[in-house]
């Protein structure tokens, strides 16, 4: 598992990613979908997770949709069209990124 | 995939856990809900481990306390807005201090303008600095007295420059207002202040020298009060006001009994100046009567309070002169009536009698070289409403004054 400060910065990335590649997700459902791609290795915390949902929500990046669930009600996020632009924005960013650190540190690519 | 689904009681034992756990905000209440329900319901396998499961499961969701998911969506949300604000706040402050500035000038200057620039300045100010100015401090403090002292000062704030608008606007109610700020500030804002900051040892030393400041400042302010408007001041120009009116009537009624008395030669040409005289008293008070309706809107006007009126010149000024200062036709009718009248007294019973109405040239006596101005803005350009009608009542008085000269 990474370090929290690994993931802090790069936790916005992935939910708008994992976002716009599905329709809508809930919560808990974004936690175990990042754990079963990532074979565990990234884990998101309740607690970085949900604050960082609603601020994004706000900003007008994500919607959301209530669905009622047995005794329960359960919120559904999706990406607004303002969400799918950034999503874009953020992945290419990111992708950017990790070729600078790759330079930067000195790592090469494993040839096959 | 689930093998246990919650009991409703249940649901609701854990919905007020994590609400008594400093969860407020509905959404995130129940988006931790349904996150805790999916994550027991997975590990749960017989109803007995419900407490130990549901423990054990919290237990991951935070360091120390669940309320810190709380505060951090707290800080996220208001970290969004936290830029903006800033941004709104600096300009409007700048907006404010220019427009002051410029608007003080134009005032003193009595150039048009000046009451709208500081109406705004004002405005921006009390409704958009301050309670900006307040938000953004209230976040940087923790303690609730340092809020407390804060929202007192910006109360403070706000009432003091609305005071003053009032004041140099000269609406109703100024002066409740600039003693209520000077209130807050004496019995809320300075005595908080001063006792929450002597008991810290750092902040002791400026909070004693910055309360003395603030004393001063506000006695000072204190003092500026006495300077608007005393009572023994508006008494003498009230009755002095009253004075002019009544010999007014008293003219009026001396040269009516003339008029009996006089030759009946003389008739003819009595008639004339009478109607003449009549005229232009009725032109005078026409337009006292349609200025009184202007200024008078959304505030009653009546004889009664006439006197004791503080209406600021902006709006009588607005009325009786056009955007360049040029007077309306209204001004320029009753001159040239006076002129007229002037000629008649003249010709007819003979020059010396129309002194009062010197208005030959232009009205020469009071449009002397010293002064370097006109009739119409010496006495009705930037001049107070109470004033207006004091040199419209002065000018019938003047008026009748000739005509009872003129009687034979």
């Amino acid at each position: 598992m990474y370090s929290s400060e690994l993931i802090k910065g790069t936790l916005k990335t992935i939910i708008l990613k994992l976002l716009s590649d599905s329709d809508k997700m809930y919560g808990y459902e974004i936690t175990q979908k990042v754990k079963e791609l990532t074979g565990g290795k990234i884990q998101l915390t309740e607690g970085a997770l949900y604050p960082t949902l609603h601020a994004m929500e706000a900003q007008g990046i994500l919607t959301t949709d209530v669905v009622n669930v047995g005794n329960r009600i359960r919120k559904y996020y999706s990406v607004t069209d303002l969400g799918k632009k950034t999503a874009n924005e953020k992945v290419s960013e990111y992708a950017d990124f990790i070729d600078t650190m790759i330079f930067l540190l000195d790592l090469k690519p494993k040839v096959g | 995939m689930n093998l246990y689904v919650l009991s409703e009681k249940q649901v609701d034992f854990i919905l007020n856990d994590i609400r008594r756990n400093g969860i407020q905000t509905e959404e995130l209440q129940l988006n931790l809900l349904d996150h805790i329900c999916c994550l027991i319901e997975k590990e749960m396998s017989s109803e007995n481990d419900f407490d130990e499961i549901y423990r054990s499961v919290l237990s991951r969701f935070f360091k120390k306390e669940l309320k810190e998911i709380q505060e951090e969506t707290d800080l996220l949300l208001t970290f969004k807005n936290y830029y903006a604000m800033k941004k709104v706040m600096l300009r409007s402050g700048m907006f404010s201090a220019v427009a002051f500035t410029i608007g003080a000038i134009f005032k003193i200057m009595h150039w048009p303008g000046a009451a709208m620039m500081v109406v705004l300045a004002i405005a921006s100010v009390s409704f958009v600095f301050l309670p900006i100015f307040f938000l953004v401090k209230t976040k940087e403090v923790k303690e609730k007295k340092e809020k407390f002292i804060l929202g007192f000062g910006t109360f403070f704030g706000v009432l003091f420059s609305i005071s003053i608008l009032f004041k140099i606007m000269h609406w109703p109610g100024a002066n409740m207002l600039w003693l209520m700020g000077l209130g807050v500030l004496f019995f809320l804002f300075l005595p908080m202040y001063f006792f929450t900051g002597i008991r810290n040892p750092e902040t002791k030393q400026n909070t004693i020298l910055s309360s003395i400041m603030i004393l001063i400042a506000g006695g000072l302010l204190f003092i500026i009060t006495a300077l608007y408007g005393t009572k023994d001041v508006e008494n003498a120009s009230k009755s002095s006001y009253l004075h002019l009116k009544e010999s007014v009537t008293c003219i009026s009624e001396l040269n009516d009994m003339k008029y009996e008395m006089a030759a009946d030669s003389l008739k003819g040409q009595n008639e004339i100046l009478k109607e003449k005289t009549n005229n232009l008293i009725e032109k005078i008070s026409k337009v006292r009567k349609d200025l009184n309706e202007y200024v008078g809107n959304g505030q009653k006007i009546t004889e009664e309070n006439l006197n004791g009126l503080k209406v600021g010149a902006g709006v009588p000024t607005m009325f009786l002169f056009d955007d360049n200062q040029k007077p309306k036709p209204y001004l320029a009718a009753i001159k040239s009536e006076i002129k007229n009248l002037k000629n008649f007294i003249d010709l007819t019973y003979g020059t010396g009698k129309s002194k009062l109405l010197n208005t030959s040239d232009g009205l020469k006596v009071i449009e002397n070289e010293e002064l370097k101005s006109t009739w119409e803005k010496i006495y009705f350009y930037q001049v107070p409403l109470d004033y207006i009608y004091r040199n419209l009542d002065q000018l019938i008085l003047d008026i009748k004054m000739t005509e009872g000269a003129c009687i034979k």
